[in-house]
């Protein structure tokens, strides 16, 4: 068998919060996949349990089904909690289709940039 | 599309003289390559099949395709197949007959029914809509995932 070849230390991934007076902005850029889908929720839910958040993923440049469960599994626990979660409208073409692909598009609480 | 035990899908063409003007897609070419079975490799052989697919004459949207599909397989491998424990991903990727295959192997535990199973079962209904085929193999105790796609001129078709 060859080799194993080496994989990079850190993930092609960007998360910032950026804390606001109405919302906690969480700015996430670069590939969303196995290796921090996790993280980027423990995140998320984490601002949740306190602040209304809003998602600006419009420097996502990939996700996959790692990226839609976590999506997903946010989404079930903003219903239970009663928290607030809002998802800016600006999607990258490739994270459309996958997020429309397996039906979450529909049910993501989208949000127009230019709104309040 | 679970196709079961079945012979492997890909050939190895024999080299040709470097010489001589590549084809679009040159059958020649082939990539093989080992990763271990932890989530930061999904990205780096998800980077690598692609860069192999634009070096072939793949085009923005067919790129967009392998790099999804292929990061299924690989998450499948270490989630499902490795369950988490530490493994090898064997890659490969040729092209043949108009088509590009990569083929995502693991030494896993194969696919087995699990009720513990993480996520919605989304990545094997992800593959088979980007992919023109995707067929399952056991092999050993594990499992490889055969993904297909046209080339571009065969797409146009």
């Amino acid at each position: 068998m060859t080799p194993a070849r080496s994989v990079p230390d850190e993930p092609r991934y960007r998360i910032e919060i950026v804390p606001a007076p109405d919302w906690t902005v969480i700015a996430v850029a670069g590939e969303m996949d196995l290796a921090v889908a996790d993280e980027f929720a423990a995140t998320v839910r984490g601002q949740l349990a306190t602040h209304p958040v809003r998602l600006d993923l419009h420097e996502l440049s990939f996700v996959d089904s790692s990226g839609v469960r976590v999506l997903d599994a946010l989404l079930r626990d903003v219903q239970r909690e009663g928290w607030t979660l809002a998802i800016d409208a600006t999607l990258q073409e490739g994270v459309r289709q996958v997020l429309a692909m397996t039906g979450l598009l529909a049910h993501l609480p989208m949000r127009e940039v230019d709104g309040s | 599309m679970l196709a079961g035990r079945s012979k492997s899908l890909t050939e190895t063409d024999p080299a040709r003289p470097a010489d001589t003007a590549p084809p679009l897609y040159p059958a020649h070419v082939r990539y093989d390559a080992t990763f271990p079975a932890v989530p930061l490799a999904v990205g780096e052989i998800r980077h690598e099949v692609a860069a192999f697919a634009r070096q072939c004459g793949f085009d923005e949207p067919q790129l967009a395709a392998v790099a999804l599909a292929v990061s299924e397989a690989s998450t499948n491998a270490i989630v499902h197949g490795y369950r988490g424990r530490p493994g090898a991903i064997r890659v490969s990727a040729a092209i043949g007959d108009g088509e590009l295959t990569v083929v995502v192997a693991d030494d896993g535990c194969g696919l087995v029914p699990r009720t513990d199973s993480q996520g919605l079962g989304l990545g094997l209904p992800i593959m088979a809509s980007v992919a023109r085929r995707v067929e399952f193999v056991a092999e050993g105790g594990g499992t490889q995932v055969h993904l297909v796609f046209p080339c571009l001129d065969e797409a146009a078709a």
